[in-house]
């Protein structure tokens, strides 16, 4: 059934994060701008104008995972944030008021860049940055729309991409160049379909990289898009998954079953969740967030409206049409014997219609499903005990045994 | 002759069956608190069951030790549902910490929903109700058949269910009423989990709660449909845990 050891390349992954936080200050403390931008930003366009981004969400992603949002998460609260706003809102709004990081410093922006593309709290999470730094606020609107986006979406989208450009290249004290804009893309697009290939590997029996792994190793292709050093990292990556693949190395010891993830993962609990499936012997083979962002497709020949196009397309963008679309297809793609939708406290848009989404997955794959509910970043949300209670005898019943 | 005990470590109670060639010989109902590790070795010895293998289920199906294996109590009542009412399509069960409602087929499980971290529509929620309205659990159904005319309750938060209860009370309103109340709220709860699943007839009852006819006559209204509940509705997780151990042993 395959033996099991660590994947090598997981190895560079700290420097090279650690590397980007180093470059991050250096570049603030030359005089380049800083920018917040939200997971769905259309950030090739501040790397154009040399512009450093920065991601709220991967932070209060980090400060979940070091066991510190929930800190955090209270100043929120005491300052009358509502418990029931997003999870990633709140620790962030603790952190920069407070000044609370684990990454040595809060990173002031210079602007923000913010999408809606991925929900509508962070159009209000980026103006209270905004407000509190006081700094310029640039904004996507993106429509949001059950069936693909249309070619008027793309053109009000380009029109907008237009004007950031602008803005953003002047902040910089640049004027913006759609040349030099092919490149980022260019690197990116490279970046996108790597990751895509790192992810497929998964699709082997047994898989030799699980969502688990992905969750990690996402980092780059959220916050270096574009950039060498995450096309290299991920280029080093794909080759040794496919050797893994190759030679029947399994990420899960004994697999006995496949499974499908739906929404972000459940940070506080990854670990313990990590194990769990080890445990019982079923291989998490693919998951709707991170790939997301292997669903980006961008085009260097006409790189704005490609960017238009790809930033209006990401499938939290889309309703639950689509969403069932995307997870039947990964069902039937990764021969998954059942698939998990967690319902993600902090995140309505993508926990929107799950009841639904699960009934029509489970007619459409024949493959059966569970929910659990828990949060991406907050612990007080989070039970392991009852996730578990769910899972063991979802995993008994798809072939496994914990 | 192969013998078998099934030991469900359950939140209120701690239940053991013995089976012996696949027929249920004997069973044993104990507190699980305050000591549960106690309970199980009890509930063992007590059913007869020392040096048979034991399957355990149950939230601390983990802390009995030796067991030749342990199993979710979702796969364990599917079992043990098709060894008393064999046939069932559907079965709601209704534990001390939470409720659930599985698709059978064949003893299998095909689908299954389980109440969110919430005591509303489990036993927990009707031993608080117990301590407030100062009835015991087996004197419900005489307090309901006084007063038939339910309530509305506004609440199925155990916590907000109280202060509501409390103040139905101190209005002079008749406890059977707010009893029948508390009744139909479970039962509208545990009717919307077993929806999830799309319940096929024949459908059972299961768990301590099934005890109680009123529970079983407010399900059934909420779920619109006949309950069928075996003749001790308590052990039938045991039972399926008993039944999966000698198959087990037998492989």
């Amino acid at each position: 059934m395959g033996s099991s050891r660590p994947i090598e390349t997981t190895k560079r992954l700290p420097r090279l994060i650690r590397n980007q936080v180093i470059w991050s200050r250096i570049a603030k403390r030359i005089g380049r701008p800083v920018a917040w931008c939200t997971s769905g930003g259309p950030v090739e366009l501040l790397l154009a104008s040399g512009i450093v981004p920065f991601y709220p969400e991967n932070h209060a992603a980090i400060c979940s995972a070091r066991g510190i949002a929930q800190g955090l998460a209270e100043k929120a609260e005491e300052d009358r944030f509502s418990h029931d706003l997003c999870s990633y809102f709140r620790i962030d709004y603790g952190s920069f008021t407070t000044g609370r990081t684990p990454l040595g410093g809060v990173l002031a922006p210079d602007l923000v860049l913010v999408s809606n593309n991925i929900c509508g709290t962070v159009q209000n999470w980026f103006r209270v940055a905004a407000d509190h730094f006081d700094v310029p606020f640039l904004f996507l609107d993106t429509p949001f729309s059950e069936e693909p986006c249309t070619e008027n979406d793309v053109a009000y989208a380009r029109d907008q991409l237009v004007h950031i450009a602008r803005e953003s290249a002047r902040i910089a004290g640049r004027t913006f160049d759609e040349k030099r804009l092919v490149p980022w893309v260019e690197r990116a697009r490279d970046t996108v379909e790597t990751w895509k290939e790192v992810m497929k590997t998964a699709s082997a029996k047994p898989a030799p990289f699980t969502s688990f792994d992905a969750f990690v190793h996402m980092a780059p292709i959220v916050s270096m898009r574009g950039t060498r050093r995450a096309l290299a990292y991920y280029r080093r990556l794909l080759a040794e998954l496919r050797g893994r693949a190759k030679a029947g190395i399994a990420a899960v010891p004994n697999e006995r079953a496949r499974a499908v993830w739906d929404n972000i993962a459940i940070w506080p609990a990854h670990r313990e969740l990590k194990k769990t499936f080890r445990d019982a012997g079923v291989a998490l083979v693919a998951d709707t967030y991170t790939g997301a962002w292997g669903g980006v497709r961008l085009d260097p020949t006409d790189p704005l409206t490609g960017l238009a196009r790809a930033y209006c397309d990401v499938l939290l963008n889309h309703g639950v049409k689509r969403r069932t679309q995307e997870l039947t297809g990964l069902v039937r793609e990764y021969s998954a014997d059942g698939f998990i939708l967690h319902s993600n406290r902090s995140c309505k848009r993508y926990s929107l219609g799950q009841y639904a989404v699960r009934n029509t997955l489970s007619e459409a794959t024949g493959v059966p499903g569970v929910i659990v509910e828990a949060d991406m970043a907050d612990p007080r949300s989070v039970s392991i005990d009852s996730i578990r209670q769910r899972l063991t005898p979802f995993f008994e019943m798809i072939g496994a045994h914990s | 002759m192969s013998r078998a005990v099934g030991l469900d470590i359950g939140s209120s109670a701690t239940k053991a069956v013995l089976v012996e060639d696949g027929r249920p010989v004997r069973a044993v109902v104990l507190a699980s608190m305050p000591d549960m590790h106690d309970a199980a070795v009890r509930a063992v010895a007590e059913v007869g069951g020392d040096g048979a293998p034991v399957l355990t289920t149950g939230y601390g199906r983990l802390l009995y030790e030796p067991r030749c294996g342990d199993v979710s109590e979702i796969t364990a009542l599917a079992a043990g549902i098709e060894a008393v009412l064999p046939g069932t399509a559907t079965v709601i069960d209704i534990g001390g910490q939470d409720s659930k409602a599985v698709r059978v087929r064949a003893g299998r499980v095909a689908d299954f929903a389980m109440n969110d971290r919430c005591a509303a529509g489990t036993g927990r929620f009707l031993e608080a109700m117990s301590r407030v309205l100062n009835v015991p659990l087996p004197e419900f159904d005489s307090v309901l058949a006084s007063s038939p005319a339910a309530v509305p309750l506004s609440s199925t938060c155990t916590v907000f269910a109280e202060t509501e209860v409390v103040g139905l009370l101190s209005r002079k309103t008749p406890v059977g009423s707010v009893l029948a109340g508390l009744f139909a709220s479970v039962a509208g709860r545990v009717a919307g989990l077993a929806r999830q699943v799309g319940p096929a007839a024949p459908i059972a009852a299961t768990g301590g709660t099934m005890r109680c006819r009123s529970m079983v006559a407010a399900l059934s209204a909420a779920l619109g449909a006949p309950l069928v509940v075996p003749p001790d509705p308590q052990v039938v997780t045991a039972l399926g845990a008993a039944i999966l151990c000698e198959r087990r042993s037998r492989a």
